[in-house]
Order: structure tokens, then sequence, then C-alpha cells
């Protein structure tokens, strides 16, 4: 998930002291979480950073990342962004009451109850805090709750008090049919799964994902709620997907926090609420901790020669014991483990793989050296159905057949898809023939641009049913329009398909052969075929310099010349000079008949015809345009002694 | 003026897979391939990524509404986001140890562009021994790309997280077209790494001890590496080839380009 940071708030835990912007990012980037996209913000920077999700529980706000940078860079971050002044207790006039219903759903729910505030535009710093992720400033107590999250990770809620019939809330589900009004103004529907904050059965907020216009806090607002709570990951999750709303919240909940968390962020929030909502009058009530979710402190062990022999660098102890330092990881060593007490927070870290990985990150990966390969006698087993695929385009290729893949997905079939992209890619295809159909059709107008006077196409994928999935290989022919001269497209397929039976050695039995395309259950072929030996087809690779042209967007045109040249005159020669003179335009050309004939005078002459494509990257060429080259090449050609253009 | 075509066509995907298979059965590797449509088990479950868990977005599904005629029990089947899915059904049946690449096709629901497109091929490596770490995995990738380019290439390990590995890394290559910057374009940047002089090319890590033991295998016997890269991508890296969505459109104006020296 991806995570809007200031880099001034993250300055804020180094005194100012982080390394530049850049070097900053790449040090993330290449040991923790990639900076995605800077985006400059006055005289701020918005670092989007697309946050691991191994690290989702802990990083998705300021200290995390900070804290991150801490353990790559052995500098450790202050505990917060600022300084916070303490607050008091005292006796409010009201008393709030917690109950949770759904011990499963919700592992912690902290209440408190804070009278005599004011709400007001907040102060300089927390209205800059809250815009530097580019966020909108709302009110102070708005303002303090999106601050502590964005600080600390938290999401936190606050209700006014005085909406509420009484001071009780209970974290329950809802029933089938309620509805909530979200601050946003959306009504939305519930269900009996989603789970509410709710006083006298009222419903407030949608645990985790939104509040409601219900207890929203106003201008008016003198009596607030603080809400610090922790719910189940995969409920929220649920829901919101339900719901289609994702608040920053959600997402946070989703990815689950530690419900350990929840206790800090209730003492900075109300410390914040302290400083930048009281009055003279203002009284803040203990918390209401109901925590049914509470959990052991985690415990992970690791060696040293464990660490090495998952990562492959050779660590000493003090390897380790340096990057549980960074972490503030506390540990004791037994005999050769390290036991490490892995903070509330990284929930990410539970196996002995895991703190693998974070001394791996924080030592450096740079430092992997490579190693000499272990010998092992794994046999290399063969794989039939590569090689006889491979067999097969071999045998293809050296007839003039070219391979092409086409699209699974297309707009009939048996299997439906539950969830298409189009309508037209809504099946799995049936079979090959629909598609090869259609290829030669496409590349029947391309046929001069791609050198291929006759289509001759096959193509090797699966098609699907209802009795599964099924291996095929087809083969199609088809001559363009106006073409002549050439083999019958039967006949071409026919000659194939006994090239391929000969080299195979196996009768080939069609499943489907319509306008000159076969189509073969692959597997078949298999069934009556050998075990290869080795990978002995004989496919010849690419080049290693060779290079893709771009394909233009533009249509072609196609123009022919012929001429008579004195008997014994260069092909080449005549050949070269027509493409020197036709220019860049011609992408493609080729030389199409040739004949020798003896004239009444006595001369004997030899007539060449040659085809040019033309074609332009940055526009559709006009007739005129194409005329006058041709004018200049049959200029050029006259020109030269007994050259005649026809 | 154009140049002269001569030499046999050759689809790109299929050089690009032939030339991964020549090196990684030179390297040990045996290929072996599976199905595209497949159930949850083996494409999500059995890789350590649980129903409602988060990692589950990482990859957009397509799910298969009909039913099949032999659907057992009522679980849907897909259409399989990653090769790993090959691996999962691979160490199920098989035992250690054990050096295998699995190439195919992938699907993934996501908006298409140059780069993107609903269907693409992987190939998976997976090693399984007594001992296997990061090292192996960078020696042999080393060896792989140095031999797959031509040329004398580094690689370094990003961190990342894949769940069905820990720890999990995301692989880069120095350039292979400007030499990681020691070569640079006369003007501009270079336009394969855009100037920074690295590539990503895949995503790799050790096998997750749960992956192992769910498929059988003693993690506190047997360690093991896994990757998974791009066909196309790697196509598109090696010869230039600037759009992913002329791959399936079944044009000739891509393969036939494509040809071999002789």
């Amino acid at each position: 998930m991806n995570f809007k940071a200031s880099y001034k708030w993250l300055n804020d835990y180094y005194d100012g002291k982080l390394p530049k912007l850049e070097e900053f990012s790449r040090i993330l980037t290449m040991n923790s979480s990639e900076v995605d996209g800077v985006e400059e913000n006055g005289d701020d920077f918005i670092l989007d950073i697309k946050v691991l999700p191994s690290l989702a529980h802990s990083c998705l706000c300021h200290r995390g990342i900070a804290r991150e940078f801490g353990a790559l860079s052995g500098k450790k971050p202050k505990k917060y962004s600022r300084e916070f002044s303490d607050y008091k207790i005292s006796k409010t006039s009201g008393n709030l009451s917690v109950k949770i219903s759904e011990e499963k759903l919700c592992r912690r729910y902290i209440g408190r109850l804070v009278e005599k505030i004011e709400v007001r535009p907040s102060p300089l710093w927390l209205k800059e805090k809250v815009e530097s992720v580019g966020q909108r400033s709302i009110n102070n107590v708005v303002d303090a709750t999106n601050f502590v999250m964005l600080e600390i990770g938290q999401p936190m809620h606050a209700f006014d008090a005085d909406k509420l019939k009484s001071l009780s809330i209970d974290v329950k589900k809802a029933k089938e049919g309620d509805y909530i009004k979200t601050l946003d103004g959306k009504d939305v529907e519930l269900d009996a799964e989603t789970l509410l904050i709710t006083s006298n059965s009222v419903p407030l907020a949608i645990a985790g994902i939104k509040g409601g216009v219900y207890a929203e806090v106003d201008e008016d607002t003198k009596n607030i709620v603080l809400e610090s709570a922790n719910f189940d990951p995969v409920n929220i999750r649920k829901t919101a997907q339900r719901i289609n709303i994702k608040t920053d919240a959600s997402k946070r909940y989703e990815n689950e926090i530690s419900p350990e968390l929840a206790r800090e962020a209730m003492e900075v929030l109300t410390k914040v609420i302290n400083e930048v909502a009281s009055t003279k009058d203002t009284k803040i009530a203990e918390t209401v901790d109901i925590y049914p979710g509470r959990t052991d402190k985690y415990k992970v062990s690791i060696s040293t020669k464990e660490t090495t022999s998952i990562i492959g660098i050779p660590f000493k102890d003090s390897d380790l014991e340096n990057v549980f330092k960074r972490f503030g990881f506390d540990y004791e060593k037994k005999g050769e483990k390290y036991i490490v007490t892995i903070p509330d927070e990284r929930l990410d870290v539970r196996i002995k793989e895991d703190l693998a990985e974070e001394i791996g990150r924080i030592y450096g990966y740079d430092k992997l050296k490579d190693i000499e390969l272990p010998k092992t006698d794994i046999p290399v087993k063969i794989n039939k159905s590569f090689y006889y695929s491979n067999k097969i385009r071999e045998i293809m290729g050296e007839n003039g057949f070219s391979e092409v893949n086409t699209y699974t997905f297309v707009d009939k079939g048996d299997l439906e898809l539950e969830n298409p992209m189009s309508p037209d890619k809504k099946y799995l295809r049936t079979n090959l023939t629909e598609s090869i159909k259609n290829a030669l059709e496409l590349n029947a107008r391309y046929s001069e641009i791609v050198e291929m006077p006759q289509i001759k196409i096959f193509e090797l994928s699966h098609v699907f049913d209802k009795r599964g999935e099924h291996s095929r290989f087809v083969v199609g022919v088809k001559t363009p329009i106006g073409v002549k001269g050439l083999p019958k497209d039967a006949q071409v397929l026919e000659n194939i398909l006994s090239e391929l039976k000969n080299k195979l050695g196996l009768k080939l039995e069609n499943i489907n052969n319509t306008d000159n395309i076969s189509e073969f259950d692959f597997a078949e072929i298999l069934k009556n075929l050998p075990e290869p030996k080795s990978y002995d087809y004989k496919i010849n690779l690419l080049d290693n310099n060779f290079r893709f042209k771009k394909i233009s967007a533009y249509p072609f045109m196609i123009r022919d010349i012929a001429l008579f040249v004195p008997e014994g005159t260069d092909q080449d020669k005549v050949y070269d000079l027509i493409l020197k003179e036709a220019g860049s335009l011609v992408v493609k050309s080729r030389i199409f008949d040739v004949f020798t004939k003896k004239f009444p005078d006595g001369s004997s002459k030899t007539s060449y015809a040659f085809r040019l494509v033309f074609q332009s990257f940055e526009k559709t060429l006009s007739d005129d345009e194409v005329n006058k080259i041709m004018e200049k090449v049959t200029q050029k050609l006259n020109f030269n002694d007994g050259w005649t253009v026809r | 003026m154009e140049e002269k075509q001569s030499g046999k066509v050759i689809n790109p995907i299929t050089d690009v897979i032939l030339r991964m298979a020549k090196i990684f059965t030179e390297l040990g590797f045996s290929i072996v391939e599976g199905p595209e449509l497949e159930t949850e088990k083996y494409n999500f479950d059995l890789l350590n990524v649980p129903k409602d868990h988060p990692a589950r977005d990482m990859q957009d599904t397509f799910w298969v509404k009909t039913k099949l005629n032999n659907s057992a029990d009522n679980s849907p089947f897909l259409m399989r986001t990653q090769t790993s899915a090959i691996q999962a059904r691979f160490m199920e049946k098989n035992k250690p140890p054990f050096k295998i690449v699995c190439p195919g096709k992938t699907y993934r629901k996501e908006a298409t562009d140059a780069g993107h497109e609903l269907m693409f091929q992987q190939i998976e490596g997976l090693y399984v021994d007594k001992e296997v770490s990061l090292a192996t995995l960078k020696t042999v990738l080393n060896k792989f790309f140095d031999r797959f380019f031509e040329k004398d290439v580094d690689v370094r390990f990003r961190s990342s997280y894949f769940p069905f590995v820990e720890p999990g890394a995301e692989i880069d290559i120095s350039c292979f077209k400007c030499d990681g910057r020691k070569n640079p374009p006369k003007e501009g940047n270079c336009p394969v790494c855009k100037g920074s002089g690295w590539v990503e090319v895949m995503g790799a890590g050790i096998v997750h001890p749960k992956v192992l033991s769910d498929a059988g295998i003693d993690p506190n016997e047997w360690k093991g590496f896994a990757f998974g890269m791009g066909i196309e991508r790697m196509a598109m890296l090696k010869y230039g080839i600037d759009d992913i969505r002329l791959f399936y459109s079944g044009d000739l104006r891509l393969v036939n380009q494509f040809r071999t020296k002789n």
C-alpha cells in the first residue's frame, strides 16, 4: 500500500539532519520500501512510498518510515516528530462506559471523555502537518486525530458526546437493513456482518472504516469522546469491499495493527487535544480500556549460523547484535541462539526467516558475493511436451510458417469469466481455429509489409471447455485477395501436414478442418511419440544485436514499376537505383517478375518488375506524394541508355 | 533505405523461452509445465497467500464462473496469476532435491497499456536442496543473465515482499544497453534504464518455510530459492519491442521481423 509522507515531517525525527532527498529515497528504496514518486509541496516534498505488505503493519506512518531509516542508517530517530506537553486527569461530570459485544472482531477499545473543549481552527503547526501530506485541515479536533494516525499509524476518532443519548458505547454487529449516514453524506446500507460503533443502538460509525454524521464533531461541540481501537483485519477488509468504502483508517486496519499501539495513540491524542482544543475549564477523564485481544510479547530465536545459511553471507555475532540494536530489538543469547523480543508493531517478524531478512537487508544485500555452486547429482529430465512443441516449431519454421500467439479470452465459449475485462473477452476459447482465422485475415492485409505473399501461420496454445484444459496445435494458410500465381492454399496445407507426418513419423488426425485451417489435439500427437533423449531440436536463435523496428500506425501504399533494360544488366544495379531514388518512405520491396524478350530490331532486353511499399511513421501518405516519388524514379531510370520504364 | 531480410522467422517469445530453457538446462534445471486453469489451492493457498489477505490484492484475478464437469468440491477455478502455481503442484508430488524452471502463460485483470497485458508469460525457477541461500540465488542469476544478454551484467537485490518467499527481493541487473551508465548515449537518457543504470527484471527469494511444509517438505531439512520473471518483458528489453500488446494480437508485423541469420 502506498503511503504519502512529508519529507519535512520525517526530518523532524532527526532535527532536520536527514540526508538529501535523493539519497534518503535511494536508501529507503534499496533496503526497505520503494519511493515511487516525489512531488513538490511548497518548501517541502511529498514522498509516495510503496510500503511493502510486510511493513504495512508498522510503516504506514511517519514514525515507521523514520524508524526504518534509523535502522538502515544507524541513526536513531526521536520518539515523536515534536514535543507534547502533559495533561492532568480530572473529575468529569459524565462517565463513559464501553462494551465490546464482538470480542473477536474488536480486539481493543479505548474510550476517553474530554469535557469543555473548544472546536476552532487548528494552530499553524497542526495545520501545516496535515497539509504537508496533501490533506485538508478541518478543525483542531479532527486534525488532531488525523495527526496521530499520520504520526504513529493508529486511526483515531472523536464523537460529539452531547449527541449521544447516554455516554455508553457498544461495539456490535449491525442488523440487516440498518443504515448509516456517513460523514461525507452518503447513506450506506448495512448487513449483519458489519461491525458498528453504537450508542443506545444508534450506529455512530462503521467500525474502523468511516464515521457517521449522527455524532459528528462540529463547531458547536463542547464535549467529546475519543476513540482508539483495534479491529480484526479480515472483517474490516471484507466490509470495506462489500460497502465499497476504503479510507485511510480501513487500509491501515486491514493490514493489521498491533492492539498495543492503541494505548500510546490515546496518550498522544489526549496531549494534542489538551494543547490545541482546551479551555480553562477543560476536564480530561481516565480512559476506559476494554482489551479482549491481548497477546503476549513475541519472541523469535535465530543463530548466527542459521542467518548465514539463509542469506549466504558469513556473519559474525556482532553483525546480528548490531542489527538488533539498530532496530531496538531486545535480545538475549542462550547458547548459539539469540532470543529476540519483537516490538509489538512488528507483526511481520514471526519466524527466524523474517529475522534473517531484517539482518540481511540492514547489513546490505550489496555484500552478497557469488559462490562456487555445489555439485549436485539432480538429473535434468527432458520434458516431452516442451520438446515436441519445439520439434513442431522447427519443422514449421523450416517450411516458412510463422508462429503467432492469440488471445485466450474470446466472445464465446463454454467457460465464462466471472469478471471479464470487456464483453468481447468474456469466455475462454474452445478452439484455436477461430483465432487463427482472424489472424489470417488480419495478416492478409499486411502481406506486403510482412513479406509473406501467402500467409502461413501456426499456433500452439491451450483451449478450455467443461472437461477442462486441452493443448492444441493449429495451422492455417491464406492467400490475400488478388494475389495470383501461388500454389493453392489447400495444397500448401496438405504439404506441410505431410511434412510433419514424415518428420514426426506419425499419423495426424485433425479435430477441425475448415477454411484451410487444421487443428490438432497436441496431447493426442504426444501420446504416439517416443520419449525424447535430449533437446536436440534445431532452432536457431536471434542474433544478440537484433533490434525490433517500430511498427507504423499509418496505412501503406503499393506501387509497381517495370522496365526493360539491355540483357545482361545487373539486377541489383537496377534494384539499388530504384531504392536509392525512392528514398526512406519505402519500407518493403521485392522483385516479382523477370523475363527476357527479343525485339524486332534484333536487340534482346530483360524486363524487371519491382513492388515498392511506401509507409510513413508520421502521417498518412497521399497518392500525390507517392506519385511524385514514382515520377522521379521513372525519370532517373529512363535517363539510363537503353532503359525504358514500361 | 530498407534492409534485406533473410533467415527463418522465430517468434520472439519462443526465442526468449528457448534461450532461457537452454541456459537453465545447462545450469541443471528441468523444465516443468502446468495448467493455466487453476484452483485457489495451487495459485494462492499453498503459496502462503491466505484468503482475505491484502497480499491477494497484489494480483487481480480472473475468476471462472462456469462449473466444470469434474469440480469435485465447490472451489472455483481461476486463470493462474503466476507460474508459481506450477511450483506448488510440483512440490506436492516430488521429493527434494530438485531444480526446475516452469514457463507458461499467466493472466491478470489489469488495465492494459504498452507495458501491461491481460495475458503474458512467466518463467518460474525453483531450487530445493540441503544448502541453498540468497548467495546461491545470486550466483545462478548472475550466470543466467550473463548468458541471456551475452555480456557481463551485474545483479543486485532490493528488499521486497512476496508471500511465498522470505527473505524476498526484487532483482535488478546493470543496464545491458549502456553498461550500467558506463557507456551512456550521446544525447538524452538511455532508453532501456532511463539513465538509472539498472533494470528491474524479476522477483525472487528464499522459499517460505510454510510453503515447504504445506507441500510436505521438512523446512528444517530443506531450503530453496524461487524466482519468477516475465518472458515478454525480457523479450522487450532484449530486442527493444515497445508494446507488450503486440504479442497476442497474432500480428506478423511483429513476428516476421524476427529472423535468424540462417
